[in-house]
């Protein structure tokens, strides 16, 4: 077996040292692995990329990265930090915190810059992810001339570009259409088959089968509920009730089988498709 | 399933005494102008990225060369020099396909402001003595305040007037020029043109996320706004609108700080270590150095024109 990318031991995380995010979580990641993290709202995936990105570190417990502790001290000096930003790459769930310079271009050519990548070099790299991602021509915008969808296409070019071995991708598919959320999946599998470590967070169950060979499923507890195979982990009903992720009669995890004379239980979000707020202008 | 009250037809509410219809208050109007100055920007770029004189010349030969030009007029004397020079700035914009009414009333905007309280004063011969052109009106007698004299008669002087004009000449050909500049210029390529005078990277990215994140608040205020406006029915007192404002301003505040914290890490998280490496700006061309010996000359022929009319 190889060395793991990642290996967290009992790490708990609180907010402000009062709020819990993440509770006693023992988990090792291979590298080339592509795993997904399953939890409803709150249950602390957001907090756990961010610890495995090294932005914020355990109240308890200890991660090792690349066979190395991961702590503030570490990523203080340059050799490691250096090691450490050029391999892992996180693509944070709200863009406007990821697109912070001016231009769309400056934005992708950033993070190859703060390596001191060679500028031919971060000129291809710019040019290329532009054009794999088809938004050549919104190079010269700012981002506050983006759309939500198109921002979260530059957030996430502007991970790529650092080429990273290990991405962390916070609910990627947000915000997409059908067609950039099908274009994301063939670029997840793509880049698994190119030999990179994937680990995404969730809560679109029809998700995980596409982008990942291992589910890991965090309960409202904010511990680890359950670590599997998308199979196990989605034919598990009882589980995925308990997590909060699915409600008891959506049988079809594909579709939304809901009828109106069957939802007694208090739980249960009304969906109203075209909400009424707007038609009162 | 759902309540009573949520089944119901709301057509039954009644309709609303027709003295509050489309009143707009205080917290309306300020964020509508919020949302006009965003659209203001949005002009200028479009303008910024229009084909024209200006706009394909290096940001940097541009900043410096407009610099040049605003100094010479800074040390011109002669007001036909200072006025062929604010006729040059009209000739530029139109090269620049900027439309000669729009610019002329947005230079002429700021000049009244900046010039009203010099000018006034130094038409008359309190403050500019010298031969009357036009007499104000008279007084009993003369006044002394120490250095100060104040003369019987109140008039406006002719080297008054001169100082009036090369006053205002000059101002509107400098703001004209700064304004031509700002048109014609991205934002982004702006800042970076910073460089050559030495501005710090690092100052420069903060500039730019400065601006870039007071659009994203003024983006939310107005969001935060209009999800309120959709759920109002009737509008309040002012002192009810104004708490909210307050309430919300102070949402803003926390807000404000938690991004700029996330955004720290969303630099870190790429590499960032306090110290900023950005691209080298593309190559100074032929066509720049042109531009730099034009406005060489204008600025040199100008100032010894200037110098021939008023030789003191
Ligand atoms: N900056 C913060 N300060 C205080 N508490 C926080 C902060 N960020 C998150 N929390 C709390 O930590 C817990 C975990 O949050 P986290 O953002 O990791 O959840 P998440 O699983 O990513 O949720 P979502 O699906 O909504 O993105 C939540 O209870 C949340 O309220
Ligand atoms: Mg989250």
């Amino acid at each position: 077996m190889k060395k793991p990318i990642f290996d967290l031991s009992a790490v708990s995380y609180r907010y402000h040292t009062a709020i819990p995010a993440i509770e006693g979580i023992s988990i090792s990641i291979q590298p080339g692995e592509s795993l997904a993290i399953l939890g409803a709202n709150g249950s602390g995936k957001s907090t756990l990329l961010h610890l495995l990105d090294g932005l914020i570190f355990p109240n308890s417990g200890t991660i090792t990265a690349f066979g190395k502790i991961l702590t503030e001290d570490k990523l203080e000096t340059e050799d490691f930090r250096h090691f450490f930003r050029s391999r892992v790459g996180f693509v944070f769930q709200n863009p406007d915190i990821q697109l912070f310079c001016s231009k769309v271009y400056d934005e992708i050519a950033f993070g190859p810059l703060q390596l001191g990548l060679p500028e031919r070099e971060v000129v291809k790299r710019v040019d290329d992810v532009l054009d794999m991602l088809g938004i050549s021509s919104l190079k010269d915008r700012t981002p506050n001339q983006l759309s939500g969808g198109e921002k979260k296409r530059v957030a996430i070019a502007s991970v790529l570009s650092l080429n990273p071995m290990v991405l962390l991708m916070d609910e990627p598919t947000s915000s997409l259409d059908m067609r950039t959320r099908h274009w994301l999946i063939v670029l997840i599998s793509e880049l698994t088959k190119a030999g990179k470590t994937i680990i995404t967070t969730t809560h679109d169950i029809s998700l995980v089968k596409q982008i990942s060979s291992r589910v890991i499923v965090l309960g409202e507890d904010h511990r680890v509920l359950a670590d599997g195979t998308p199979h196990e982990i989605i034919s598990d009903h009882e589980l995925l009730h308990r997590a909060n992720i699915i409600h008891e009669h959506e049988t079809d995890t594909f579709g939304y089988t809901r009828k109106p004379e069957d939802l007694p239980n208090e739980k249960k979000i009304i969906g109203f498709p075209h909400s009424s707020a707007n038609k009162n202008e | 399933m759902i309540p009573d009250w949520l089944a119901q037809d709301s057509s039954s509410v009644p309709l609303p005494a027709p003295s509050n219809w489309g009143r707009s208050g205080f917290v309306e109007k300020t964020i509508d102008n919020a949302a006009h100055f965003l659209k203001d920007t949005m002009v200028n770029e479009t303008v910024a990225r229009r084909n024209g004189l200006l706009q394909a010349i290096d940001p940097r030969v541009k900043l410096i060369t407009v610099l040049a030009i605003i100094v010479s007029v800074s040390i011109m004397r002669s007001p036909i020099i200072i006025w062929g020079i604010y006729g040059f700035t009209l000739l530029l914009a139109v090269a620049s396909s900027i439309s000669l009414m729009f610019f002329i009333k947005r230079v002429w905007l700021f000049i009244p402001l900046f010039s009203a309280f010099i000018v006034i004063p130094a038409l008359f011969n309190v403050v500019t003595p010298g031969d009357p052109v036009w007499t104000a009106f008279h007084l009993a007698h003369s006044y002394d305040f120490g250095p100060y004299h104040i003369p019987d008669t109140i008039t406006v002087t002719r080297q008054g007037v001169l100082t009036a004009v090369t006053f205002i000449g000059r101002v509107s050909a400098s703001v004209s020029l700064a304004v031509l500049l700002t048109l014609t210029t991205l934002w982004n390529d702006l800042l970076q043109a910073l460089r050559v005078l030495k501005v710090p990277r690092i100052f420069i990215l903060i500039l730019g996320m400065t601006y870039r994140y007071i659009i994203l608040l003024v983006h939310t205020v107005y969001d935060i706004h209009v999800a309120r406006k959709s759920r109002t029915l009737h509008y309040g007192p002012t002192g009810s609108e104004q708490r909210w404002v307050a309430s919300r301003m102070g949402y803003l505040l926390k807000k404000t700080y938690m991004i700029s914290q996330d955004v720290h890490n969303a630099m870190l998280s790429r590499g960032f270590s306090g110290d900023v490496r950005t691209l080298t700006p593309s190559r100074i061309q032929g066509y720049d150095y042109a531009w730099c010996i034009f406005v060489l000359f204008i600025c040199v022929f100008s100032i010894v024109l200037d110098r021939t009319l008023v030789p003191w």
